[in-house]
C-alpha cells in the first residue's frame, strides 16, 4: 500500500508561480493573492463550525455565512437542515449511550425500589423518541427539486440519514426489548434470590445457637462452682461461730467456777 | 496481500480524514476500479453524497462550496486538461486530487499553474490502477487488444498508449503491495519482451527510489506471457461457474448484464457476481456445472425453510421477529432468484447449442490424440443443425491448431465445409489464427509433445483415465506454474529481463506469480 504525497511539491510549484505571477497583475490580484492563506483558513473555519454546529446555537449560521461570503457561495437552505438533523442523530446516539447506562444500573440488584431509575429511563426513551421523530419530520423537507445534480446530492444525503435515524430506532427497540427481557427475568429470580437469603440467614441463626448453649454452658458452671463455695463458707462461718460460742462458754465456765 | 482489501484500503484513506460533505469525481476508468470493491452505501458512510465523472462534472457551472470534492482520476492528460478548466472557476470548496499512478512533473506543473484560487488541498498518488474482480485476479479493462494482431497495424501509436496502460497497471500492483518483482517473458511474443522491459525501465531506473522497499527473502516474480501461446484454452468451452457465466454470458466488472439472454423485470435485468459480496458465488464460483446445480437445489430448500417459518405468524414476538429479519429475509431471497436465473439461462443455452456434444469433441481436441477420429467428430458436429455456428468456427480452429502440420488435405476440407455451413466468418480467420498462434509463434509446449517427459506424463494421464471429459483440458498456465514452483521454468524460454534476478532465483513466490501471469494472459 505505497502512496506518494505530491502536495509538498505542488505547493512548491504553485507558489514559485504565484510569485511570477504577482508582479504582472499586482494591483488587481495583490489582495487575492496576498491573502490566500487567510482565505483558507476562513474557509476551514467555516467548514468546521458548520460541521459541528448544533440546532441550539441559532447565531451560527449568520456570522458563518458572513464570513462566507466573501469567498464561497452560501451553501443551500437544505445543508443546514442535515445538519441539523446529523446534530440531532448524534445527540440521540450520545443518550442512546446514557440509557444503556440506566438500563445496566437499574438492572443492578440494589436497596430501595429503582423508582428513581425507572423514571430516568423512561425520560430518556422519551428524549430519543422525540429527537428521532423531529429529525424524521425535517428529513421529509430535504425532498425538494433543485437542479440535477443538487437534488441527487438530496436524495443520497437523505438516504444516508435515513439509514441513520433507521438504525437508531431500531437499536433503541432492540435495548428495550432486551431490557424488558432481562427485568422480567429478574423478576422471576427474584424469588430465588430472597430465599436464598432465608436460608442463609437460618445458617447464621444455627450458629447463634450454638454460642448461645455454649455460654449457657459456661453460666451454669459458673453458678455450680459459686453455689459449692457458699456452702464452704456457711460451713465455716457455723465452725467459727461454733468456735466463739464454745469460747465464750470456756471463758464464762472459767470465770463463775 | 489481497486486491480487493488493498484497493479498499486506498479508498478508506482517501475518503476518512476528509470532513464532511463531500462529492467524489472519477473517471471512466478508475469508476470500474472503485465500484468492483466499495459500495454505494459504504460511500454514503463516509459522507460521499455524490459521485460523478470528471466529464460530466463540468457541464454543470452551479456553485457547490459546501461539497468538497475528492478526485480519484487516472494521471492522462485528458483529465489533467479537466483539471486544469475545473481549477480556473472552482465549483467546490475544496480539491483533493487523488491519482492512480505516477504523476509526471509536466503535469504537476500544469496543475500549479491552473490553481490561481489555491483551492487544492492535497496531491496524492494512490496506486489503484487496476480493477480488483476478485481477491487474487485483477483486470485492466484494456479492450479490443487482438487490434494489436491485425497485420495492417504495424506500430500504431494506439499501441505504446496500450503498453504504457499495461506497464501502469503491474506497476501499480506492485506498488499496491510494496514489492519489486523479478521480471521474464514469454520469448516468442515481442508485445511480452516489449512490457517486460519497460516494466524493468520504471522499476529499476526511473522510480528505483519509489520502487525501493525491503527486500524480502524471496523476491516476487512478474511473467510477462502472450495468450498466442495458448490459444486453445478461449476457445474451449467452460464448464465452472464463474467461467461459464462470463463464457455464455459475459461478466463486466463483476456485472452480469441478462437483457440480451431475455427478458426479465428490472432488478433483475443486470445483476452483480461479486465473490466478495456473495457467499454463495465465493463458495461456488470454481464448482462444476453439475455440482452447482445441486448446490442451488440445497440453497433454494434453505430459503424454503426460512420461507415457511416467516409465514407461520401467529403471536405478537413472531411479528416483531419477522420485521427484525425482514431485510436479510429479502437479501436471501435476492440472491436465490439471482443464482437460480442465472443457471436456469444457462442450461437453457447449453440445451441449445447442443454444448455437451460439442465440447466433449472440443477437450478431445485439446488434450488427445487421434487424428481420424478427430476429423470425423468434427465433421459431424459441422453438418449437426443445433451447433451454432461460433462453435463450429471453434471447432474448426481447435482442429486446425492441433494437426497443422499432419494433415492439410482433411483441414482445407473442414475450411470449405465451414465455410458452406457458416458463410457468415470470413474465409481466412483459421489462416490467420494459424498464423498468429500457430506452432512456430508459440513458447511454451501447449500439447505436450514436444519434449519426452510432457509426452509420457501426457500417456500416463490418457492410461489413468480421466474423471470428467468436460474438464479433463489443462491450460497451459498451469504446467507453466508448475514448473515456476519448482525451479524448471526454462530460461532459453522465459528470459530474465537485467540482472536483478541473483537473489533468490529458485525461490519462487508462488501466489504472486499466479496472480500475474493470470492477469497478464489477457495481453494480446
Amino acid at each position: 500500500m505505497a502512496t506518494r504525497n505530491r502536495t509538498p511539491l505542488f505547493r512548491k510549484y504553485r507558489d514559485a508561480l504565484k510569485s511570477v505571477r504577482a508582479p504582472s497583475t499586482f494591483a488587481s490580484s495583490s489582495s487575492s493573492s496576498g491573502s490566500g492563506p487567510v482565505i483558507e483558513l476562513a474557509n476551514a473555519g467555516l467548514f468546521k463550525q458548520n460541521s459541528n454546529y448544533a440546532p441550539l446555537s441559532t447565531e451560527d449560521p449568520g456570522t458563518s455565512s458572513n464570513t462566507g461570503a466573501l469567498t464561497v457561495g452560501l451553501p443551500p437552505a437544505w445543508v443546514d437542515v442535515s445538519d441539523e438533523i446529523t446534530g440531532n442523530v448524534q445527540r440521540a446516539r450520545a443518550k442512546m449511550a446514557e440509557l444503556a447506562k440506566a438500563h445496566a444500573k437499574a438492572l443492578m440488584p440494589s436497596f430501595g425500589d429503582g423508582r428513581e431509575d425507572q423514571h430516568r429511563i423512561e425520560g430518556l426513551t422519551h428524549e430519543i423518541t422525540d429527537l428521532l421523530r423531529k429529525s424524521e419530520k425535517k428529513l421529509k423537507k430535504l425532498s425538494a427539486g433543485g437542479t440535477s445534480e443538487d437534488s441527487n446530492i438530496r436524495k443520497n444525503v437523505q438516504r444516508s440519514l435515513a439509514t441513520d435515524l433507521q438504525s437508531l430506532s431500531v437499536e433503541l427497540r432492540k435495548k428495550q426489548s432486551t431490557y424488558l427481557k432481562r427485568l422480567q427475568q429478574q423478576k422471576e429470580y427474584k424469588f430465588i434470590n430472597s430465599t436464598g437469603t432465608i436460608v442463609d440467614r437460618i445458617d447464621h441463626n444455627i450458629q447463634n445457637v450454638a454460642a448461645s448453649v455454649d455460654e449457657g454452658l459456661k453460666q451454669l458452671q459458673k453458678a455450680e462452682r459459686s453455689q459449692k463455695r457458699g456452702g464452704m463458707i456457711m460451713c465455716a462461718t457455723v465452725l467459727v461461730i461454733m468456735c466463739f460460742v464454745m469460747l465464750v462458754l470456756l471463758i464464762l465456765k472459767e470465770i463463775l467456777f | 496481500m489481497v486486491l480487493v482489501s488493498s484497493v479498499r484500503d486506498y479508498i478508506n484513506r482517501m475518503l476518512q480524514d476528509i470532513s464532511g460533505m463531500k462529492v467524489l469525481i472519477l473517471d471512466s476508468q478508475t469508476v470500474s476500479v472503485v465500484s468492483v470493491v466499495y459500495s454505494q452505501s459504504e460511500l454514503l458512510q463516509k459522507e460521499v453524497f455524490l459521485v460523478e465523472l470528471v466529464d460530466s462534472i463540468s457541464m454543470s457551472k452551479e456553485s457547490m462550496s459546501h461539497l468538497k470534492a475528492v478526485y480519484f482520476l487516472r494521471p492522462t492528460s485528458e483529465n489533467i486538461q479537466h483539471l486544469k478548466r475545473q481549477l480556473a472557476k472552482p465549483r467546490f470548496g475544496e480539491y483533493n486530487l487523488f491519482f492512480s499512478n505516477m504523476l509526471n512533473t509536466t503535469q504537476l506543473h500544469i496543475l500549479a499553474d491552473s490553481d490561481e484560487h489555491e483551492v487544492v488541498q492535497q496531491v496524492q498518488e494512490f496506486f489503484a490502477d487496476f480493477v480488483a474482480i476478485d481477491p487474487y485476479h485483477f483486470t485492466l479493462n484494456t479492450p479490443s487488444n487482438h487490434m494489436y494482431m491485425l497485420p495492417a497495424v504495424i506500430d500504431p501509436p494506439n499501441l505504446q498508449s496500450y503498453c504504457d496502460r499495461i506497464v501502469d497497471g503491474i506497476a501499480a500492483i506492485f506498488l499496491a503491495f510494496k514489492r519489486r518483482p523479478v521480471i521474464r517473458y514469454s520469448r516468442t511474443s515481442d508485445i511480452a519482451k516489449r512490457i517486460a522491459h519497460e516494466a524493468s525501465k520504471l522499476m529499476y531506473q526511473q522510480e528505483s527510489g519509489l520502487f525501493d522497499f525491503r527486500r524480502t527473502e524471496i523476491s516476487p516474480l512478474l511473467l510477462v506471457i502472450d495468450r498466442r501461446d495458448d490459444p486453445v484454452t478461449p476457445l474451449l468451452n467452460q464448464w465452472t461457474y464463474q467461467a461459464m457465466v462470463h463464457e455464455l454470458i459475459g461478466i463486466k466488472d463483476n456485472k452480469v448484464d441478462l437483457g440480451n439472454v431475455g427478458k426479465f423485470s428490472k432488478d433483475q435485468q443486470e445483476v452483480v457476481l461479486s465473490s466478495e459480496q456473495d457467499a454463495f458465488f465465493k463458495a461456488n464460483m470454481y464448482e462444476n456445472f453439475g455440482d452447482i446445480g445441486m448446490n442451488i437445489k440445497r440453497m433454494v430448500d434453505d430459503f424454503q425453510q426460512v420461507a415457511k417459518s416467516n409465514q407461520n405468524i401467529q403471536t405478537i414476538e413472531d411479528m416483531a421477529k419477522f420485521v427484525d429479519n425482514y431485510p436479510e429475509y429479502r437479501k436471501m431471497q435476492g440472491n436465490v432468484s439471482k443464482h437460480v436465473t442465472l443457471v436456469t439461462e444457462m442450461s437453457k443455452i447449453v440445451e441449445e447449442r447442443k454444448l455437451m456434444l460439442v465440447s466433449q469433441t472440443e477437450q478431445e481436441l485439446a488434450c488427445n490424440g487421434g487424428q481420424g477420429a478427430a476429423f470425423e467428430a468434427v465433421t459431424n458436429l459441422l453438418n449437426n443443425e443445433s451447433v451454432s455456428d461460433i462453435d463450429r468456427l471453434r471447432l474448426v480452429m481447435l482442429y486446425a491448431l492441433r494437426y497443422e502440420k499432419e494433415s492439410p488435405v482433411q483441414l482445407m476440407q473442414l475450411f470449405n465445409k465451414l465455410a458452406s455451413r457458416s458463410p457468415k466468418y470470413k474465409p481466412g480467420l483459421v489462416q490467420f489464427l494459424l498464423k498468429q498462434a500457430g506452432a512456430d509463434r508459440r513458447t511454451g509446449d501447449l500439447y505436450g509433445n514436444r519434449d519426452i517427459l510432457n509426452f509420457a506424463r501426457n500417456m500416463a494421464r490418457g492410461l489413468k483415465g480421466v474423471e470428467n471429459v468436460y474438464t479433463q483440458h489443462q491450460p497451459l498456465l498451469f504446467q507453466t506454474m508448475e514448473s515456476i514452483a519448482k525451479g524448471r521454468l526454462r530460461d532459453v524460454d522465459y528470459p530474465f529481463v537485467g540482472n536483478h534476478f541473483q537473489q533468490g532465483r529458485f525461490l519462487k513466490d508462488l501466489e504472486e506469480a499466479q496472480r500475474i501471469a493470470r492477469s497478464s494472459t489477457g495481453v494480446v
